[in-house]
């Protein structure tokens, strides 16, 4: 009681004191400041960005940095104290470089495709897309009130069709393209029929010429060299969920309370998780630069884990 | 590396990540398949050969065509899943471990894969978990050649596991040319691969364990893959025209599941199931066909592939990146020959796929031109994790963090004792505490300055709600400097700068000095502790504060606690943010110390303390420890044999 008496008079005596209310006060009042200046929008050297005024103009002018977080996937727990410890740091880190003399690029996006959302969909009908944005305002009200230095123009949301227009876009260049290993580089696959079609590369696997061969042949031939191919690869296949799941990770969960259940791993109903890796068509993509690509792609796949050397 | 092997001057040869342990290789095991096997099987046993090795067999011949048979029976899968049970038979040949010159065993054994590797493995049975247990199931011997860090001691028949960890030095390990006896594994590997490779018996070599990449997924919450397949099924990419193809309305989100048990069955996609979406006519250049596209979605990671890049240029919808922005903000530069994202903050849990799948899509848009950075990420830098303590009841079951209390260093939760153990901080783990919590307790500011001040950014630590409000009050004794608590109104004086105190000036500029290479070296808390130094010392001067020196303090602490620095930026009478400021420089003349103390020590006993400038030269200190009253007397009159002079902090005297 006397501690209280006591805080209580001392908070009459110095009403001008630096206590929670104040800082409560004081940081929504900056925080909307900083949004209505756009304080940390940082100017490009060009196009739709580029510096509207005098004060832009003399910061794109300095040298740049770019401080990047890992972006969070927008969960709907929200965040407690230990996600923002890497946001915090990179924005002491650019406000510091902000002082230093550079233009500093510092934004967050959202990872937003995702398990929980399609899993909260299937058990409630609420479309993930709602879900999820739902979840992005929350996080975004939280991070907000921590009082980082975002450029919050170039924030996003993977789960934005403007966005994954060109994941699927970059995907096609990957499917379009093959390594020439003399190169050492990544190439159009049109380079690659050129060859084919001039006779500088010999057809693999034939003895006729690229002319000779008709459209599925020629798909065939390419599909071997495409870093990005599909082919029936042998998956972990689980009838019982319906899902299949890449190499050497647990079968996944039809309930999503159990993953975070130290005691209950996930499982299938009959405990074992199916029949052996079942032939299913997939897309792969080809990540290995040191060596000819196989002509099956099992190893994509496979389920054992070879004894790593001594 | 090679094992000579046989007569016929054959060798095994062996990939290792641990040649540091090369000495303590005392068998090898080939896999069943092994092309060396015949060549080498004897057609007796050696004498002296122990029955355990020979699975009961007349003769190695035998021994070996029924191990291959009962390998042979077996799947990959079902060879490793059996590791627990260890099998294995002995060729009947011994190879020679090349740097002791000892004949080593070789063994048959279905733990080793043909398809991985070279399809043989150097046994190093004290310093691998597989290795042990063969050996204990063999009777082969073992040897310690890297000191176990724990209490175990070296005495390989006590134990019961392999010693695998990397923090330790090399023991038992040298011949007649090479040592690797005290080195860490690091400098043993380097030191032994070196030596290897001169005598041309092995060479070091990276190889990546990569493996192709299963990119589809039978979900509906992904990226629709931009793939139709023709009449024939011949696959074939959208033109960028027809993108984004968005995700279409499906009834229900699930995939299709089948009987448990019934493995003749195959995934249904959630997408298959729209039929106006799955068949299509469209034009791909030669006249409208009809096409059936794919019904797989993109995984998870697809997405985190190539996010740097659309933060340089969000808006755009012409092309990828705009070429001038993208060089602007990652292009290569001096320091940076491969460009990227000059700093990368994340957790160490992505550190292996996100990051090679990052780097694989960003090198294939490299090599085509369209970026022109070769690596996407110029530094890495994996934070530490917020740990909590987890409270467990007597059923194991965790119970609300925030309502046990603590009485004579135990815990109880509604009077049941229960147990404290660190761990992750989580909702099921009923240990959560939100920044919105926290935030209304404190402040924003606060809540930042803790996170950072816990410790060194990239080491765990435990949060502690109790020891918030540490910073709470360094944010409140920093007002209290500038701001009068009862009217409000701000206190500070204009000094001259020559008029400000010496002592003043003296730790404004070391704290300016360290703070500032503490902030570009991520050293968070240390900048911290520095500022608040500075602050205490202000507090206790207890006058009011020069103007010019409550200003820098602010900008120190503003890309820490940025809301109360714009707040007194402001109250100091500036009208523009602090956000753009330049941060302070510190006059070198204030940070170096006017002087420092000076150990004088006499046969390791320290008999004095001398107050020295702190570029005072060897001479001239040795001359002062000499004349030193104390000294002096503790030498009382002894002649001198040696001093040995380490300006400006130590002397060491040597009487006759």
């Amino acid at each position: 009681m006397s501690e209280t008496n006591s805080a209580a008079a001392s908070e009459v005596a110095a009403p001008h004191r630096y206590t929670a209310a104040l800082a409560a006060e004081i940081e929504a009042r900056w925080q909307d400041f900083w949004d209505a200046e756009g304080t940390y929008e940082a100017p490009n050297p060009s196009g739709d960005m580029a510096a509207r005024n005098e004060a832009e103009a003399a910061l794109a002018a300095k040298p740049k940095k770019f401080i990047m977080d890992m972006f969070p996937y927008p969960s709907g727990a929200g965040l407690h104290v230990g996600h923002p410890l890497g946001y915090i740091a990179t924005d002491v880190f650019a406000r510091f470089q902000r002082m230093t003399g550079h233009n500093v690029l510092h934004t967050l996006g959202f990872d937003a495709f995702g398990l929980p959302a399609e899993q909260y969909a299937v058990q409630t009908g609420t479309h993930p897309r709602v879900s999820t944005e739902a979840n992005i305002e929350n996080m975004k009200a939280q991070l907000r009130a921590l009082g980082l230095g975002h450029d919050k123009r170039r924030s996003f949301a993977t789960i934005d069709p403007d966005y994954y227009k060109w994941t699927q876009w970059i995907f096609v260049q990957i499917f379009n393209s093959w390594y020439d290993a003399d190169a050492k580089k990544a190439r159009p696959i049109a380079d690659l029929v050129a060859q084919f079609d001039s006779g500088d590369r010999a057809v693999p696997g034939s003895t006729r010429a690229w002319s000779e061969l008709n459209a599925a042949e020629r798909a065939d031939v390419l599909s071997q060299y495409r870093l990005a191919y599909a082919s029936d690869a042998p998956v972990n296949w689980c009838p019982g969920l319906g899902t299949s799941w890449p190499t050497r990770r647990s079968p996944p969960t039809a309930d999503p309370s159990a993953a975070t259940s130290p005691s209950s791993r996930p499982s299938c109903a009959s405990g074992t998780c199916a029949s052996p890796p079942t032939p299913t068509a997939c897309w792969t993509t080809w990540t290995r630069w040191t060596g000819p690509r196989p002509s099956s792609c099992s190893s994509a796949t496979g389920s054992a884990a070879p004894k790593a050397p001594a | 590396m090679n094992f000579p092997v046989g007569t016929e001057g054959d060798a095994i040869t062996v990939f290792t990540t641990r040649q540091d342990t090369l000495f303590g290789a005392t068998y090898m095991v080939l896999a069943p398949e092994h092309e060396l096997v015949d060549k080498v099987v004897p057609a007796a046993w050696p004498e002296g050969t122990h029955e355990v090795w020979t699975g009961g067999h007349a003769t190695p011949a035998e021994a070996v065509a029924k191990y291959r048979a009962f390998a042979a029976s077996k799947s990959d899968v079902e060879r490793q899943a059996d590791a627990k049970e260890k099998t294995g038979v002995f060729t009947g040949v011994y190879a020679t471990n090349p740097v002791s010159g000892e004949q080593v065993p070789v063994f048959i054994a279905d733990y080793v894969l043909m398809g991985y590797g070279t399809g043989a493995i150097m046994a190093v049975p004290a310093h691998d978990s597989r290795d042990f247990a063969f050996a204990r199931a063999f009777h082969l011997p073992m040897r310690c050649v890297v000191e176990p860090s724990d209490d175990r001691g070296t005495d390989t028949t006590t134990w019961d596991d392999a010693f695998s960890s990397y923090e330790a030095k090399l023991i038992n390990s040298s011949n007649e040319e090479v040592s690797l006896d005290g080195l860490d594994v690091a400098g043993a590997k380097a030191r032994i691969t070196g030596w290897l490779a001169t005598r041309g018996i092995g060479e070091g070599t990276v190889n990546f364990r990569l493996r192709d990449w299963l990119f589809s997924r039978q979900r509906y919450w992904g990226e629709p893959f931009p793939i139709v397949y023709d009449e024939d099924g011949i696959a074939h990419a959208l033109p960028e025209s027809m993108l984004p193809l968005e995700l279409p309305e499906v009834d229900d989100y699930s995939p299709r599941t089948f009987d448990p048990d019934d493995a003749n069955t195959s995934p249904e996609t959630p997408l298959s199931r729209n039929e106006d979406w799955v068949n299509v006519t469209l034009d791909l250049g030669d006249g409208p066909k009809k096409y059936r596209r794919e019904t797989n979605t993109m995984p998870n990671w697809a997405g985190s592939c190539w996010y740097e890049l659309r933060y340089l240029d969000p808006g755009n919808d012409q092309r990828l990146v705009d070429p001038a922005v993208e060089q602007y903000w990652m292009g290569p530069r001096e320091g940076q020959p491969t460009g990227g994202v000059d700093l990368y903050v994340g957790g160490a849990e992505h550190a292996v796929l996100h990051l090679l799948y990052a780097r694989f899509w960003s090198k294939i848009l490299f090599d085509l031109g369209h970026i022109s950075s070769a690596e996407p990420f110029h530094k890495l830098y994996n934070q530490g994790m917020i740990q909590a303590y987890v409270y467990r009841d007597s059923r194991g079951f965790p119970v609300p963090a925030a309502e046990v209390e603590e009485r004579d260093g135990k815990f109880f939760f509604e009077g049941e004792p229960v147990k404290r153990e660190l761990g992750k901080m989580g909702k099921s783990l009923k240990n959560a505490v939100t920044p919105d919590e926290i935030c209304d307790e404190y402040g924003a500011d606060t809540l930042r300055l803790y996170e950072m001040a816990m410790g060194p950014l990239d080491v765990s630590r435990p949060w502690d709600t109790r020891a918030v409000v540490g910073q709470y009050r360094l944010l409140q004794r920093l007002w209290r400097l500038i701001v009068d608590e009862s009217t409000g109104e701000v206190t500070v004086v204009d000094v001259a700068e020559a008029d400000i105190d010496e002592a003043t000036l003296r730790a404004l500029h070391k704290a300016i000095d360290g703070v500032r290479q503490d902030l570009d070296g991520l050293r968070f808390n240390t900048a911290i502790a520095k500022i608040t130094e500075l602050n205490n010392h202000l507090t206790k001067a207890a006058g009011p504060v020069p103007r010019s020196v409550a200003e820098r303090l602010v900008l120190l602490i503003a890309p820490l606690a940025p809301h109360v620095a714009e707040e007194l930026w402001r109250k100091l009478g500036h009208t523009d943010s602090v956000v753009h400021q330049d941060f302070p420089v510190a006059d070198p003349a204030f940070v170096v110390d006017e002087s420092v103390t000076c150990v004088v020590q006499i046969k390791g006993k320290v008999k004095a303390r001398l107050e020295v400038s702190p570029s005072i030269s060897d001479e001239e200190l040795e001359k002062v420890a000499l004349a030193d009253e104390k000294v002096v007397a503790a030498l009382d009159g002894a002649g001198i044999r040696k001093v040995i002079v380490r300006a400006p902090k130590l002397v060491n005297i040597v009487p006759a």
